[in-house]
């Protein structure tokens, strides 16, 4: 991603709005810097963005947001109102709320990235290849996307959770198990789309082998609507993992998260309620801030369904 | 088989063939999905053996109780007698209370069914209008409003929304019962016949104990419904700005037919079909949350009974009420994808 | 369309706004809220937790009992009477003749002998406390017999005290079952095991009408009872797990007795007025150590660990309601229990540190933490906190693991006991008794075992107690167990003394927490 905005700073204005692309990458270039225009015009879409890096600001810098360490426990000083000192008040071990929370974030910014980096890479090849190869292999992969999305994700993760035993790696798993099928059928739909190709059939023709046909051409196509789609599933992510750590399948003590934190302050609601309020609003607005950034994402890449 | 063949076939064939192939996939995915909840069973971190004992035992009982598990058979004898059970229908016994798991999702799951329906119902009251409002309002302050209204649905915790709700309306207001499907009062007055606790008592005419149910189930229901609103208002918001868009729409409106006709009468009376399959799209989705928002509120559902089975390493019970949520969700993706085929003019 | 929609809307919200009319919990009949996630069967002789041993003792009734507030005297209950033999080796026991099961069957001695006997042979959790005696699959037939319908005859295969016989029949694991109803939903000699678990055969004053796990358990009295028709119609059981929930039921009046709940809650209801049964248990809080860890094994180690954990505000927080400040493995006012309240492990970091020093770990240590259950997980965390201070790291795995501690298959894991014979002896055997240390002996029962450490000397010391009649020498006796438990240093380091609060709304009376878990419904009256 980086790398493609770096490189394209570099090349003249006119070689992101010319009619006729030279090359794939151009093009995918080009459509990108035209989702970004039409992605402005969403002021809610914006908004999201914006949360989405203050959410990345949070994490990053955390130990300089917050005096406390968010696992320092005072037993005497425990639940107490937001105040001066402690901005969110005091949990039921007498941790700063705030800091667990800013703390929380990098877990949640932990979490999203490494499904993503699980989740993108089985999708895209599992589609790629099922779009691209076809027949047998297709009806293979295929199958076995199906069967793992005939479970709602909750359920499936529930299950993966309680077998690979407690921990946030693990949870993370879990969820990545049921999130790469969705990735895996979009994938599939554009390698589909993409395999009749005119320039796909000039590759062919030059010799090139099936699996330099995939991950040189087809992968890097598919990955713009992948990224979008991810997006989109981040909030389900988040909520997926929050709803884990209510369950009690989540983050081991003392890690600061979000979906935890609301499980063990649910005791102290009814007298203590800024000890679920923080947290529980956290990841609804950051769920809800990826749902904007998503939602204006799709309208971006599929005029039809918005404005 | 030539392409040249397979053009000549006559159409009928052709329809079968894509029948069985399709009858077969299904098939397929439900082994896949059979052997799924088994590898989940498998995976289990505890001694079945020792979840039926309660402790460990001397080695004579262990191995009895062992055998009777049949988990010292080989493997691929294991799945291949759970699946000959499964098409019997015997999901085995809870290796807890020792009731067969067929039994107890027949009580568990109408409760989950009920939840999601009463939620589904929720979810249509809020969301069809919620949806129609934005379109007939795009870009405006409102149409962002709807939004963010139904987005929230699809942001919040579901489970942080079910105790602030809880506090609301059962501890401040009184308007709604607080935990369980009925009053412990009126507990057994209304023998099941469906399982469904509001139809049961509506057919029976016992209308207090209706009214009870209802009063229990319309908080988490709610709540639940909630959830599905994002996605039912999205699309009713898209499929009414198509219909807005129409031809027929802008004469009507050059016409003199009036707004609210045009709306009504018109738009929404096109995209009926369109929503109700996206309807039923959701019910899968609310399976989902079911599981944090029975737990809330002490819902007696296909949720509790499941997280409680893999509390307690009950290997058959996990096994079941996973396999029954699988069917169910396909099931459901089957129909509705059917309905849309059938019901949408443009993909016939 | 619109106003039809909005019409409906309001009529959801018209019925159910007029069903706000809530009736608190009917006159006759008692709502306990509690958690039903916990109750795995209901077989008596496969039970040893808490609710569930609370529902088995009102469906069943036992040979003889003992009262919440006075656990020394041992009172008649299906046995009328009983004589003890001159050499103190056999019991006869009179059994009452109005008493019938649920099914109308009268109760005899033969479905005394039954139960004791199929108690022995199935040899689940239920038999820990009777298998002390030396019962076992072989000889229980010859040893428990009926020798007419009202007579019931128990031969001791070794000396033993009969108090603690009579004690360990009064728990709810020898609540007497029907024999004939039993056998006659028997399947291949199962010993209707399976049947048992989700079904009620006892004489008890409740009878079983329903129960949904995870949902609800509804019971009937019996007007047939033979102690008479308890004034409760009905006890409901309602599973409710989540504590704020339940402290709003209760507030409302929706639920008369509230179990499990947390210490805010139980605060804020008392502030109300309603009652709160403390609830005394005759367990512990510990952080067990499994020996078998090389660091773990070291004397100076677990000497260290007695300081890392910072119990005093936990105590007086969270805790509040679930113990009290206790040290020692006989519990408060038993005979042997010091008159004081004991001390020692006072949180300590930097002798903790020191001792680590000593122990050749300047560095500190890092090791597994498992709560044995969810309820334990707060206990965990405080105690990873204080602990670092000192300089041992845990790392803590949530979940349930009593099988784990069961298994030796832990390094440091926090826990609660409780037991079901009032006697010192009952702690001690748990706490202070392994009699074989292997692997292969799988004693699970007894958690010296469990942290696989041996202490020969206080093996012996507790044999000796079982068979001691005299009251002075057993006090002794417990309390040399006591200071040598101490000395070991112990694998189990005990801070807490359990108590399980129950929460009582106000005008419900004649409910009382039993500390051995039998807690029985029969004298509950609402007014």
């Amino acid at each position: 991603m980086t790398a493609i905005m770096t490189s394209s700073g570099a090349r003249p204005k006119s070689w992101l709005k010319t009619d006729t692309p030279k090359d794939a990458f151009q093009a995918s270039v080009q459509q990108l810097y035209q989702g970004w225009r039409r992605f402005t015009i969403h002021p809610l879409g914006l908004l999201g963005l914006g949360i989405i890096l203050l959410l990345i600001a949070t994490a990053i810098a955390a130990p300089w947001l917050t005096p406390y360490d968010p696992a320092a426990q005072d037993m005497m000083g425990r639940l107490q109102p937001p105040s001066a000192a402690h901005w969110l008040g005091t949990d039921e071990f007498g941790r700063d709320v705030f800091t667990r929370v800013v703390y929380g974030a990098r877990t949640t910014l932990y979490i999203i990235m490494l499904v993503t980096i699980i989740v993108a890479p089985i999708g895209l090849i599992i589609g790629a290849c099922a779009g691209y190869l076809g027949g047998w292999a297709d009806e293979v992969l295929m199958r076995v996307t199906d069967i793992f999305l005939s479970f709602p994700g909750l359920v499936l993760a529930l299950g993966f959770a309680a077998a690979l035993g407690p921990g946030i790696t693990n949870a993370i798993i879990a969820i990545a198990l049921t999130a790469w099928p969705p990735m895996a059928r979009l994938a599939r739909a554009e390698a589909l789309s993409l395999r009749n190709a005119d320039f796909i059939a000039a590759v062919r023709l030059q010799g090139a082998s099936r699996t330099r046909i995939i991950t040189r051409h087809i992968l890097p196509m598919c990955l713009p609507s992948v990224i979008v789609r991810i997006t989109l599933n981040m909030a389900g992510v988040i909520l997926t993992a929050a709803g884990l750590g209510f369950l009690g399948l989540g983050a081991q003590p003392p890690m600061a998260e979000w979906g935890a934190m609301v499980s063990t302050g649910r005791e102290y609601m009814l007298d203590s309620p800024w000890v679920v309020a923080a947290p529980g609003i956290a990841i609804a607005v950051v769920s809800l801030a990826f749902n904007l950034a998503g939602d204006a994402l799709r309208d971006v890449l599929d005029p039809k369904g918005g404005e | 088989m030539t392409t040249y063949e397979a053009f000549n076939r006559p159409q009928r064939f052709l329809r079968l063939r894509q029948f069985s192939g399709k009858a077969v996939s299904i098939l397929v995915t439900l082994v896949g999905l059979l052997l799924l909840t088994f590898t989940m069973g498998r995976l289990l971190p505890a001694d079945p053996v020792l979840a039926v004992t309660g402790s460990e035992v001397d080695k004579a009982t262990y191995e009895r109780v062992y055998n009777e598990l049949g988990l010292g058979e080989p493997i691929w004898r294991q799945f291949a007698s759970y699946i000959g059970r499964m098409l019997t229908g015997d999901m085995g016994q809870s290796l807890t209370t020792g009731r067969p798991v067929a039994q107890d999702l027949l009580t568990v799951f109408p409760a989950t069914i009920e939840l999601a329906l009463v939620a589904m119902l929720c979810g249509t009251l809020i969301g069809v209008p919620l949806g129609i409002v934005a379109a007939v309002n795009r870009g405006k302050l409102i149409d962002h409003i709807a939004r963010i209204v139904g987005l929230a649905g699809h942001s919040i915790p579901i489970f942080w929304l079910g105790l602030m709700a809880l506090f609301v309306f059962y501890a401040k207001l009184r308007w709604v019962g607080a935990s369980g499907r009925i009053d412990i009062l009126n507990e057994g007055l209304v023998p099941p016949i469906t399982g469904l606790m509001l139809l049961d008592t509506a057919l029976q005419g016992e209308w207090d104990v209706f009214r009870d149910a209802l009063s229990h189930i319309i908080l988490p229901g709610a709540i639940l419904g909630y959830y599905s609103v994002a996605y039912i208002s999205r699309m009713t918001r898209s499929f009414m700005l198509e219909q807005l868009g129409q031809e027929y729409i802008i004469s009507a409106r050059a016409k003199g037919v009036s707004r609210r006709q045009m709306i009504w009468s018109h738009a929404f009376k096109n995209i009926r079909v369109q929503l109700l399959t996206v309807i039923a799209l959701t019910f899968g989705g609310l399976l989902d949350g079911a599981v944090l928002i029975e737990t809330v509120f002490g819902w007696p559902g296909l949720g509790q009974y499941l997280t409680r089975g893999l509390k307690m390493n009950d290997m058959n019970v996990v096994m079941g009420a996973v396999l029954l949520i699988g069917i169910v969700f396909l099931t459901i993706n089957i129909i509705s994808d059917k309905l849309y085929r059938i019901l949408d003019p443009r993909t016939r | 369309m619109r106003y039809r929609l909005l019409a409906g809307l309001a009529a959801v919200a018209l019925i159910t706004g007029a069903g706000g009319a809530f009736a608190a919990s009917p006159p006759n009949a008692l709502v306990i809220g509690t958690n039903l996630g916990a109750i795995p069967a209901l077989d008596p002789a496969a039970i040893n937790a808490r609710t569930v041993s609370e529902v088995v003792s009102n469906l069943y009734d036992n040979l003889v009992m003992v009262n919440p507030d006075d656990l020394t005297t041992i009172r008649p209950m299906l046995a009328e009477k009983w004589t003890i033999s001159d050499d103190k080796r056999t019991i006869t026991m009179t059994l009452r003749k109005d008493a019938t099961f649920a099914s109308g069957n009268p109760v005899t001695a033969e479905d005394a002998a039954w139960t004791i006997q199929r108690v022995i042979k199935m040899g689940a959790v239920g038999s820990t406390d009777i298998a002390l005696w030396g019962f076992t699959k072989d000889n229980v037939d010859s040893l428990v017999t009926a020798t007419d319908p009202q007579t019931l005859v128990i031969k001791l295969p070794e000396p033993v005290s009969t108090d603690l016989v009579l004690y360990s029949l009064a728990g709810a694991s020898l609540g007497i079952i029907d024999k004939k109803t039993a056998l006659a939903n028997e399947k291949n000699g199962d010993l209707a095991q399976n049947w048992l678990k989700s079904n009620s055969a006892g004489s008890g004053p409740f009878k079983l009408t329903q129960w949904r796990p995870n949902d609800i358990l509804l019971t009937d009295a019996r007007a047939d009872y033979w102690g008479g028709a308890p004034a409760m119609k009905r006890v409901v059981m309602r599973h409710v797990p989540e504590s704020g929930n339940m402290r709003l039921q209760l507030d409302a009046g929706d639920i008369d007795v509230g179990q499990y709940m947390a210490s805010g809650d139980i605060e804020a209801l008392e502030a109300k007025g309603a009652t709160i049964d403390p609830g005394p248990g005759l367990g512990f809080y510990y952080i067990a150590m499994n020996t078998q860890d090389p660091d773990l094994a070291k004397p100076k180690v677990r000497e260290a660990f007695q300081h890392i954990l910072d119990w005093k505000p936990l105590a007086a927080t969270t805790m509040k309601y679930n113990g009290f400040p206790w040290q020692s493995i006989i519990p408060k006012g038993m005979a042997g229990a010091p008159t004081t309240e004991p001390t020692g492990h006072e949180y300590d970091p930097e002798k903790a540190k020191k001792l680590l020093a000593e122990a050749g770990y300047p560095n500190g240590l890092k090791k597994t933490l498992y709560p044995s259950s969810d309820a334990l997980l707060k206990m965990a965390v405080a105690l990873q906190d204080s602990a670092r201070k000192a300089g041992v790291e845990f790392e803590i795995v949530p979940g349930e693991h009593t099988p784990d501690f069961r298994a030796r298959k832990f390094q440091v894991l926090v826990g609660n006991s409780g037991t079901r014979l009032p006697d010192p002896f009952g702690t001690l055997v748990q706490y202070a008794y392994n009699p074989d240390n292997r692997d292969e002996a799988k004693l699970g029962g007894y958690y010296l075992w469990r942290t696989a450490l041996e202490a020969p000397e206080l093996l012996k010391l507790v044999d000796e107690s079982k068979a001691e009649t005299d009251p002075e020498k057993r006090k002794a006796i417990f309390q040399q167990v006591d200071k040598g438990y101490q000395a070991l240093p112990p694998s189990l380091i005990i801070t807490l003394q359990r108590t399980d609060p129950y929460v009582i709304k106000k005008g419900v009376t004649g409910y009382v927490g039993h500390p051995t878990w039998s807690t029985r419904w029969f004298d509950v009256k609402k007014n």
